[in-house]
């Protein structure tokens, strides 16, 4: 059985603290934003009435006169679309984050032959620097794989 | 069933056994996907056939520490030795492929190209020039902008590329995400912009189809000059 509303908000929280805590936080800012957003999609309503809204139903007409009208409609989003949407932006932070600079590392040793390390740094303001070393990466791949399983006993579970 | 008690506890040890500190600020995730778009940029000249492509640095070639920018910054800026790509294909000029350098607009207002390819001539009257002097757009092959998220992307983002693209005259713009984007995407059809969505390493399908716009890109080079 698929975990209960009130399991699958717990565990949003549950998650959200845990990107907090582990240096993630603009993940959990750009999620809450776009679950602020909701969900845009178009609609035709009709445009002389005021529908009611109830959460799971259907828009009720009341019956109204005038056409029909196309207009941007945003809906909320359920607790399970809210918890797969941070699963699926954790990934983009964790994973993906980490696949991208694999990828970067493998194209610059076998593009540049005396490559050592690929580094990042700003141009005249004070922001930190960092480097990518591919035996680094490669110590953490076990820990990325860990993750994207983990997350996907998650998505299985909700 | 309700979840595995361990799990959540599980899956917060793997995010810190998975990326180093350095690697999980949302500027970090940005500058890597970045080089990475530069990277696809390099394989698609080489794919159109460019004959030399080589890395160096102001100061080496072949450098072996290869510094990419984390800010935007002038062309000719000696902060760091800064890496960049010479791109040469047979009887035409040479590009050079640059990450985060400061262009010029038709109103004179500078923009930044997250990942940019612009003729040689042009880097070098910047490099040159005592003063700080920054590239003509229109000198500018390919610009990319990059965008990594993890959440979907606010449509301000698409407007300002629309920003961009009005005040320059960069042959070539594309705007990239790592995931979709719904409204961004509508919009930048409608506008008849080019655009690609869920670029990432693991998208084979979609990095390829990335790749062969690039390599239009430069086809459309060679043909022009």
């Amino acid at each position: 059985m698929a975990l209960s509303s009130e399991e699958i908000s717990k565990c949003h929280r549950s998650l959200a603290r845990i990107a907090k805590e582990s240096g993630l936080d603009w993940v959990v800012s750009q999620v809450e934003s776009q679950i602020a957003l909701g969900r845009i999609r178009t609609g035709k309503i009709r445009a002389k009435e005021v529908p009611l809204r109830n959460a799971g139903e259907e828009l009720i007409h009341l019956g109204a006169k005038g056409r029909p009208t196309k207009f941007t409609l945003s809906e909320e989003f359920t607790p399970e679309e809210k918890l797969i949407i941070l699963i699926e932006a954790l990934e983009h932070a964790v994973s993906g984050v980490w696949r991208t600079a694999m990828a970067v590392c493998r194209f610059m040793s076998d593009n540049v032959s005396e490559i050592r390390e690929v580094k990042f740094m700003p141009d005249g303001i004070s922001r930190e620097p960092f480097g990518l070393l591919e035996s680094e990466l490669h110590i953490r791949e076990k820990g990325v794989r860990d993750f994207e399983r983990l997350v996907a006993e998650l998505k299985e579970a909700i | 069933m309700p979840l595995r008690p361990a799990l959540l506890n599980e899956i917060q040890t793997s995010i810190g056994s998975s990326l180093s500190p350095s690697l999980t600020t949302a500027s970090a995730a940005s500058d890597i996907y970045e080089a990475y778009l530069f990277c696809i940029i390099v394989d698609a000249a080489r794919a159109e056939g460019a004959t030399r492509v080589a890395f160096r640095s102001r100061s080496q070639e072949n450098p072996s520490v290869f510094i990419f920018r984390t800010s935007p910054g002038y062309l000719h800026s000696t902060t760091q030795d800064y890496g960049y790509v010479e791109i040469e294909f047979p009887e035409k000029p040479v590009l050079e492929a640059h990450l985060g350098i400061r262009v010029a607009g038709a109103s004179g207002v500078l923009h930044e190209c997250d990942v940019c390819v612009l003729l040689q001539e042009e880097a070098n009257v910047c490099r040159d020039n005592p003063m700080t002097v920054a590239p003509r757009s229109a000198r500018v092959v390919l610009s990319v902008e990059a965008k990594y998220y993890a959440g979907d992307l606010g449509l301000h983002l698409g407007r300002e590329f629309l920003g961009f693209i009005a005040d320059t005259s960069v042959h070539k713009s594309f705007f990239v995400v790592n995931r979709t984007s719904s409204s961004i995407e509508r919009l930048l059809s409608h506008k008849k912009k080019y655009w690609e969505h869920n670029i990432s390493p693991r998208n084979t399908t979609d990095v390829e189809r990335l790749r062969n716009a690039f390599q239009t890109g430069f086809k459309d080079f060679k043909a022009k000059y």
